[in-house]
């Protein structure tokens, strides 16, 4: 099947047991560049990987990967992919050297100067065990393997969960080196700063639903920060539907809204609150005010409150 | 692929090196103890040992793949599962061989020349058959560990099944197949996602069966139990059985047993025996043994009784096969000293005479081969023979000595020698009165007594008893007899009462496999029936030649498509594929109640999402 997405899911849902992982989730991605994956624990990132890979099967609808059906890939499409987890799994029972040696005879678009590009982001002697490399060394290592694969989808399950921050620098660093490469990523991670300075695009999931899909930039234009005198804070908290949470700062309520910016003002207007004052919001920020929406749902303003 | 079979080579060395050399000790101090550790039951407990190690070892290999980011890296690379699967069973099995087959090569190689007892090829060869079980073992292990289905373990009860019959019998033919079978289970069950029940037929059917032939014994046993209950509160009919039946008869002394039958007899001379049988003494006849016909070259394990015992001059006779010849070692300095042949005892190899066929020995005295009985005198150093069957029909490891009467079985025939001429060398033995077996005697319940009269013997015999085993053959049950014959000197065997017995055990003790899997029941019969090496197509399929009440069909059926019924709806509302709800519907039609257990606790119960029964909410973002 020839298409354009690398990767592409139509009405996905997963259950365990009672929980629903995946809930008639539709994605899809175009080939090229960084889209980032952003969730909660639990909102189902983790379950759209296994299903890509194969490795769960869905209750409903359908993914395909590299236009593959993700439950029957070929091993010529796992070729293509590269996938690296959080735990950088790797066998710590043999030495560097055997491992790149084993992993260079199961690829033979091997690029050994692409490997040695990012492997000089870290010290890693290939003398070593795996088992005895640290735990950065062990991502770099990881990473640079999976990238001299030579891979045409790259998939990174946060990959830099509990990497210290020269470790995340340096695996940062090598990633980088990988968006001149002609590799699609998908990154998924919580950390809102490496998203900010990796990410082409922004899927955000939630409840096991795709609730986002657009470049960061585009998200960042939905949501608004906007910041109101204190005493208007029931008025405004009861009144605007878009409204995605409020925080109290220094006798302040910081109100973040989803796609609002002009109505807000003029509603807040018809509350009678005529001083509102705008503020630019950081991805961080409102990538976390959108997903407190989310997870508060009509209970939003009390957890707002207490943070 | 070879880079992932090297990968898990190395993964466990350790751990392979660390059995190995413990299973080696292990044998090294058995060794030490005198113990022989090619005969049951210590050969059993070892390969015993060895295959729950192996089950264990393919359960734990398999289960420390299966978190989700370690089955990622080993499935996410451009390699077929199949060819993974390969890699990781042929590592597998190296490390499991590795830890079994060494340790009892170095202890063989070690005991050749050193050891009291003799170590030829066929106990090489015994350890290379025992591979297989082992193997089977790590398969299953592998299976239970991957299966969709998580009624999974019930796959091993028939490994279990398959083993005690192997370990009682050494079958070597049968193990291929179980080894084929038990990988074929492993590599099903072995795919990306492994909680993904199977999508084709033959792989469902497959996998099933074994499951469902556990599940039919697990039944069996709770119904055994329910059984055993309902007994201790009213009473058992085998421990406390109904007048007339064959277990009463069972417990009946034989005395008492013969006095029934002559009571049931119309021979004029019936009175006249029961008087004989009040003031005379009743000897029990010796059953064959499990074995009693030995091969040339048979397994080890199967040998009973091959030694013999100088002990004045502390010389141990070993039987060798290789030779035919009993080979005499000194106790002490285990330094060869001769050789015993069917011609007697030898200096030399060359010229003993080599025995015909693999004898038996019984009470460090008699020497029973195929066909002739032979006499060991210690005192004199002295071999005899002193008694030839020429009329065909193998000795069996039988000889019962009382104080009158001896009496010897052959294949066809129970021989009667006075005690005193046996033991008498210098006298030609003949035996005093010979039985023909009858020819419809079943493999359960040979109990046979005899009585010498003044110009003959008695001989009791109740045979076909029904057995107390749920699942045994349907044809011997209410087949029982009490049946007494009469043997005078150089005449024929004369039957003078035959009482046929009532079946002790009710219908729901016969027929529940029946009447709860008709088709487990079906194929379990086959197997037994094929493993057994039963001869007649009735005794190897009973069920299609047994006479079943029809109220026993009806209920087997009404059970049968009650289970389809609710098997039916339990599934239409999952994407299962139409071909797979298909296949499990006739599934169900042929097992009946396994199938529904096994689907409805090994797949939907609190587990629908593996059946994918799914209603996908559409609520808008």
């Amino acid at each position: 099947m020839m298409t354009d997405y690398v990767l592409e899911t139509r009405h996905l849902s997963k259950l365990f047991g009672r929980k629903r992982a995946l809930d008639d989730f539709t994605l899809q991605v175009q080939k090229g560049g960084v889209h980032a994956l952003i969730g909660s624990n639990g909102a189902g990132k983790s379950t759209l990987f296994r299903i890509l890979l194969g490795f769960l099967t869905p209750n409903a609808g359908s993914a395909a990967l590299l236009g593959e059906d993700s439950s029957a890939l070929t091993p010529a499409t796992r070729g293509r992919v590269g996938y690296v987890n959080e735990e950088h799994t790797l066998p710590g029972w043999i030495r560097a050297a055997d491992l790149k040696k084993m992993q260079q005879e199961f690829y033979p678009q091997w690029q050994e100067d692409v490997y040695r590009n990012v492997i000089a982001n870290f010290d890693v002697d290939h003398d070593q065990m795996v088992s005895s490399l640290s735990r950065g060394e062990r991502a770099g290592f990881n990473l640079a393997m999976t990238l001299a694969q030579n891979p045409e989808l790259l998939i990174l399950d946060e990959p830099t969960l509990g990497l210290d921050v020269v470790a995340k620098q340096e695996f940062l660093d090598a990633l980088l080196f990988c968006s001149n490469l002609d590799t699609t990523v998908i990154y998924c991670s919580h950390q809102m700063e490496e998203v900010e300075r990796l990410a082409d695009q922004l899927i955000i999931i939630e409840n096991g639903r795709l609730k986002n899909q657009s470049t960061p930039e585009d998200f960042l234009n939905r949501v608004s920060l906007w910041i109101v005198d204190a005493i208007h804070k029931q008025r405004v908290r009861d009144k605007i539907p878009s409204l995605l949470s409020c925080r109290e700062i220094e006798g302040e309520f910081h109100f973040y809204v989803l796609d609002a910016e002009n109505s807000f003002s003029r509603q807040l207007g018809l509350l009678g609150i005529n001083d509102p004052v705008s503020a630019p919001v950081g991805l961080d920020v409102a990538v976390r005010a959108y997903l407190s929406k989310n997870h508060l749902g009509a209970d939003m303003t009390s957890r707002g409150e207490a943070a | 692929m070879l880079n992932l079979f090297k990968t898990e080579m190395i993964h466990y060395w350790k751990w392979t090196t660390g059995f190995m050399v413990l299973h080696l000790l292990v044998l090294y101090y058995l060794n030490f103890l005198g113990v022989n550790l090619y005969k049951p039951p210590q050969a059993m407990l070892l390969l015993l040992g060895m295959m729950i190690i192996a089950l264990v070892g393919g359960a734990v290999q398999i289960l420390l793949r299966r978190k989700p980011s370690e089955w990622a890296y080993l499935l996410q690379r451009p390699l077929s599962e199949k060819r993974i699967f390969l890699a990781l069973a042929a590592a597998g099995c190296c490390h499991i061989l590795i830890i079994a087959l060494v340790p009892g090569l170095v202890m063989m190689i070690m005991q050749v020349g050193s050891s009291p007892y003799i170590i030829e090829s066929r106990h090489f060869a015994l350890l290379i058959f025992n591979i297989q079980p082992v193997l089977i073992g790590y398969f299953l292990g592998c299976f239970v560990a991957m299966s969709p289905n998580r009624l999974g373990l019930f796959a091993l009860a028939g490994a279990l099944v398959f083993i005690n019959v192997y370990m009682n019998s050494w079958i070597a033919y049968f193990a291929p197949f179980m080894l084929a079978a038990s990988m074929a289970l492993a590599y099903l069950a072995f795919k990306a996602d492994l909680s993904r029940p199977y999508r084709h037929p033959v792989a469902l059917v497959l996998t099933e069966l074994p499951i469902q032939f556990g599940l039919l014994w697990g039944l069996a046993m709770l119904m055994m139990i329910f059984l055993e209950l309902q007994w201790a509160a009213n009473g058992s009919p085998t421990r406390d059985p109904r007048p007339g039946t064959d277990f009463y008869y069972l417990q009946m002394t034989p005395e008492d047993k013969m006095q029934a039958a002559l009571a049931a007899s119309d021979d004029p001379r019936a009175s006249f025996f029961s008087q004989q049988v009040t003031l005379g003494e009743i000897t029990a006849v010796r059953q064959r043994e499990r074995l009693s016909h030995p091969q040339r070259n048979q397994f080890p394990v199967l040998d009973s009784n091959l030694l013999l015992l100088d002990e004045e001059r502390g010389i141990r006779w070993s039987f060798s096969h290789n030779t035919m010849l009993f080979e005499g070692r000194n106790i002490n300095s285990n330094e060869a000293v001769g050789w015993l042949g069917s011609e007697g005892f030898a200096e030399s190899r060359v010229s003993a005479k080599p025995f015909i066929s693999v004898p038996w020995v019984t009470a460090n005295q008699f020497v029973i081969s195929d066909d002739t009985l032979y006499q060991v005198d210690w005192n004199q150093q002295a071999f005899y023979t002193r008694y030839v069957n020429d009329q065909g029909g193998r000795f069996s490891d039988s000889l019962g000595v009382t104080e009158n009467i001896t009496t010897l079985l052959s294949e066809g025939s129970v021989f009667i020698f006075n005690s005193r001429e046996l033991l008498d060398h210098d006298i030609a033995l003949k035996p005093v009165a010979e039985m023909t077996l009858p020819v419809d005697e079943g493999q359960f319940g040979n109990f046979m007594h005899i009585l010498e009269l003044i110009d003959g013997y008695l001989v009791i015999d109740q045979f076909n008893t029904s057995p107390t085993t749920i699942g045994a053959d349907f044809d011997l049950y209410g087949r029982a007899e009490l049946r007494l014959y009469y043997l005078a000197p150089g005449q024929e065997t004369e039957l003078i009462s035959s009482m046929p017995l009532e079946n002790t055990l009710e219908g729901v003790f016969v027929y529940n496999g029946l009447v709860l899997a008709p088709g487990m029941r079906l194929l379990s019969d086959l197997f037994f029936g094929v493993m057994l090496n039963k001869q007649s197509l009735a005794r190897t399929l009973p069920m299609p030649f047994a006479t079943i009440p029809t109220a026993v069909l009806g209920l087997t059926v009404l059970v049968s498509l009650l289970s389809t019924a609710i098997v039916f709806i339990l599934i239409r509302k999952t994407a299962m594929p139409k071909n797979i709800q298909a296949c499990w519907l006739v599934m169900t039609l042929f097992t009946g109640m396994t199938a529904l257990v096994s689907l409805l606790v090994g797949y939907y119960w609190r587990k629908q999402d593996q059946l994918q029964v799914v209603e996908v909410s559409h609520a808008s973002e």
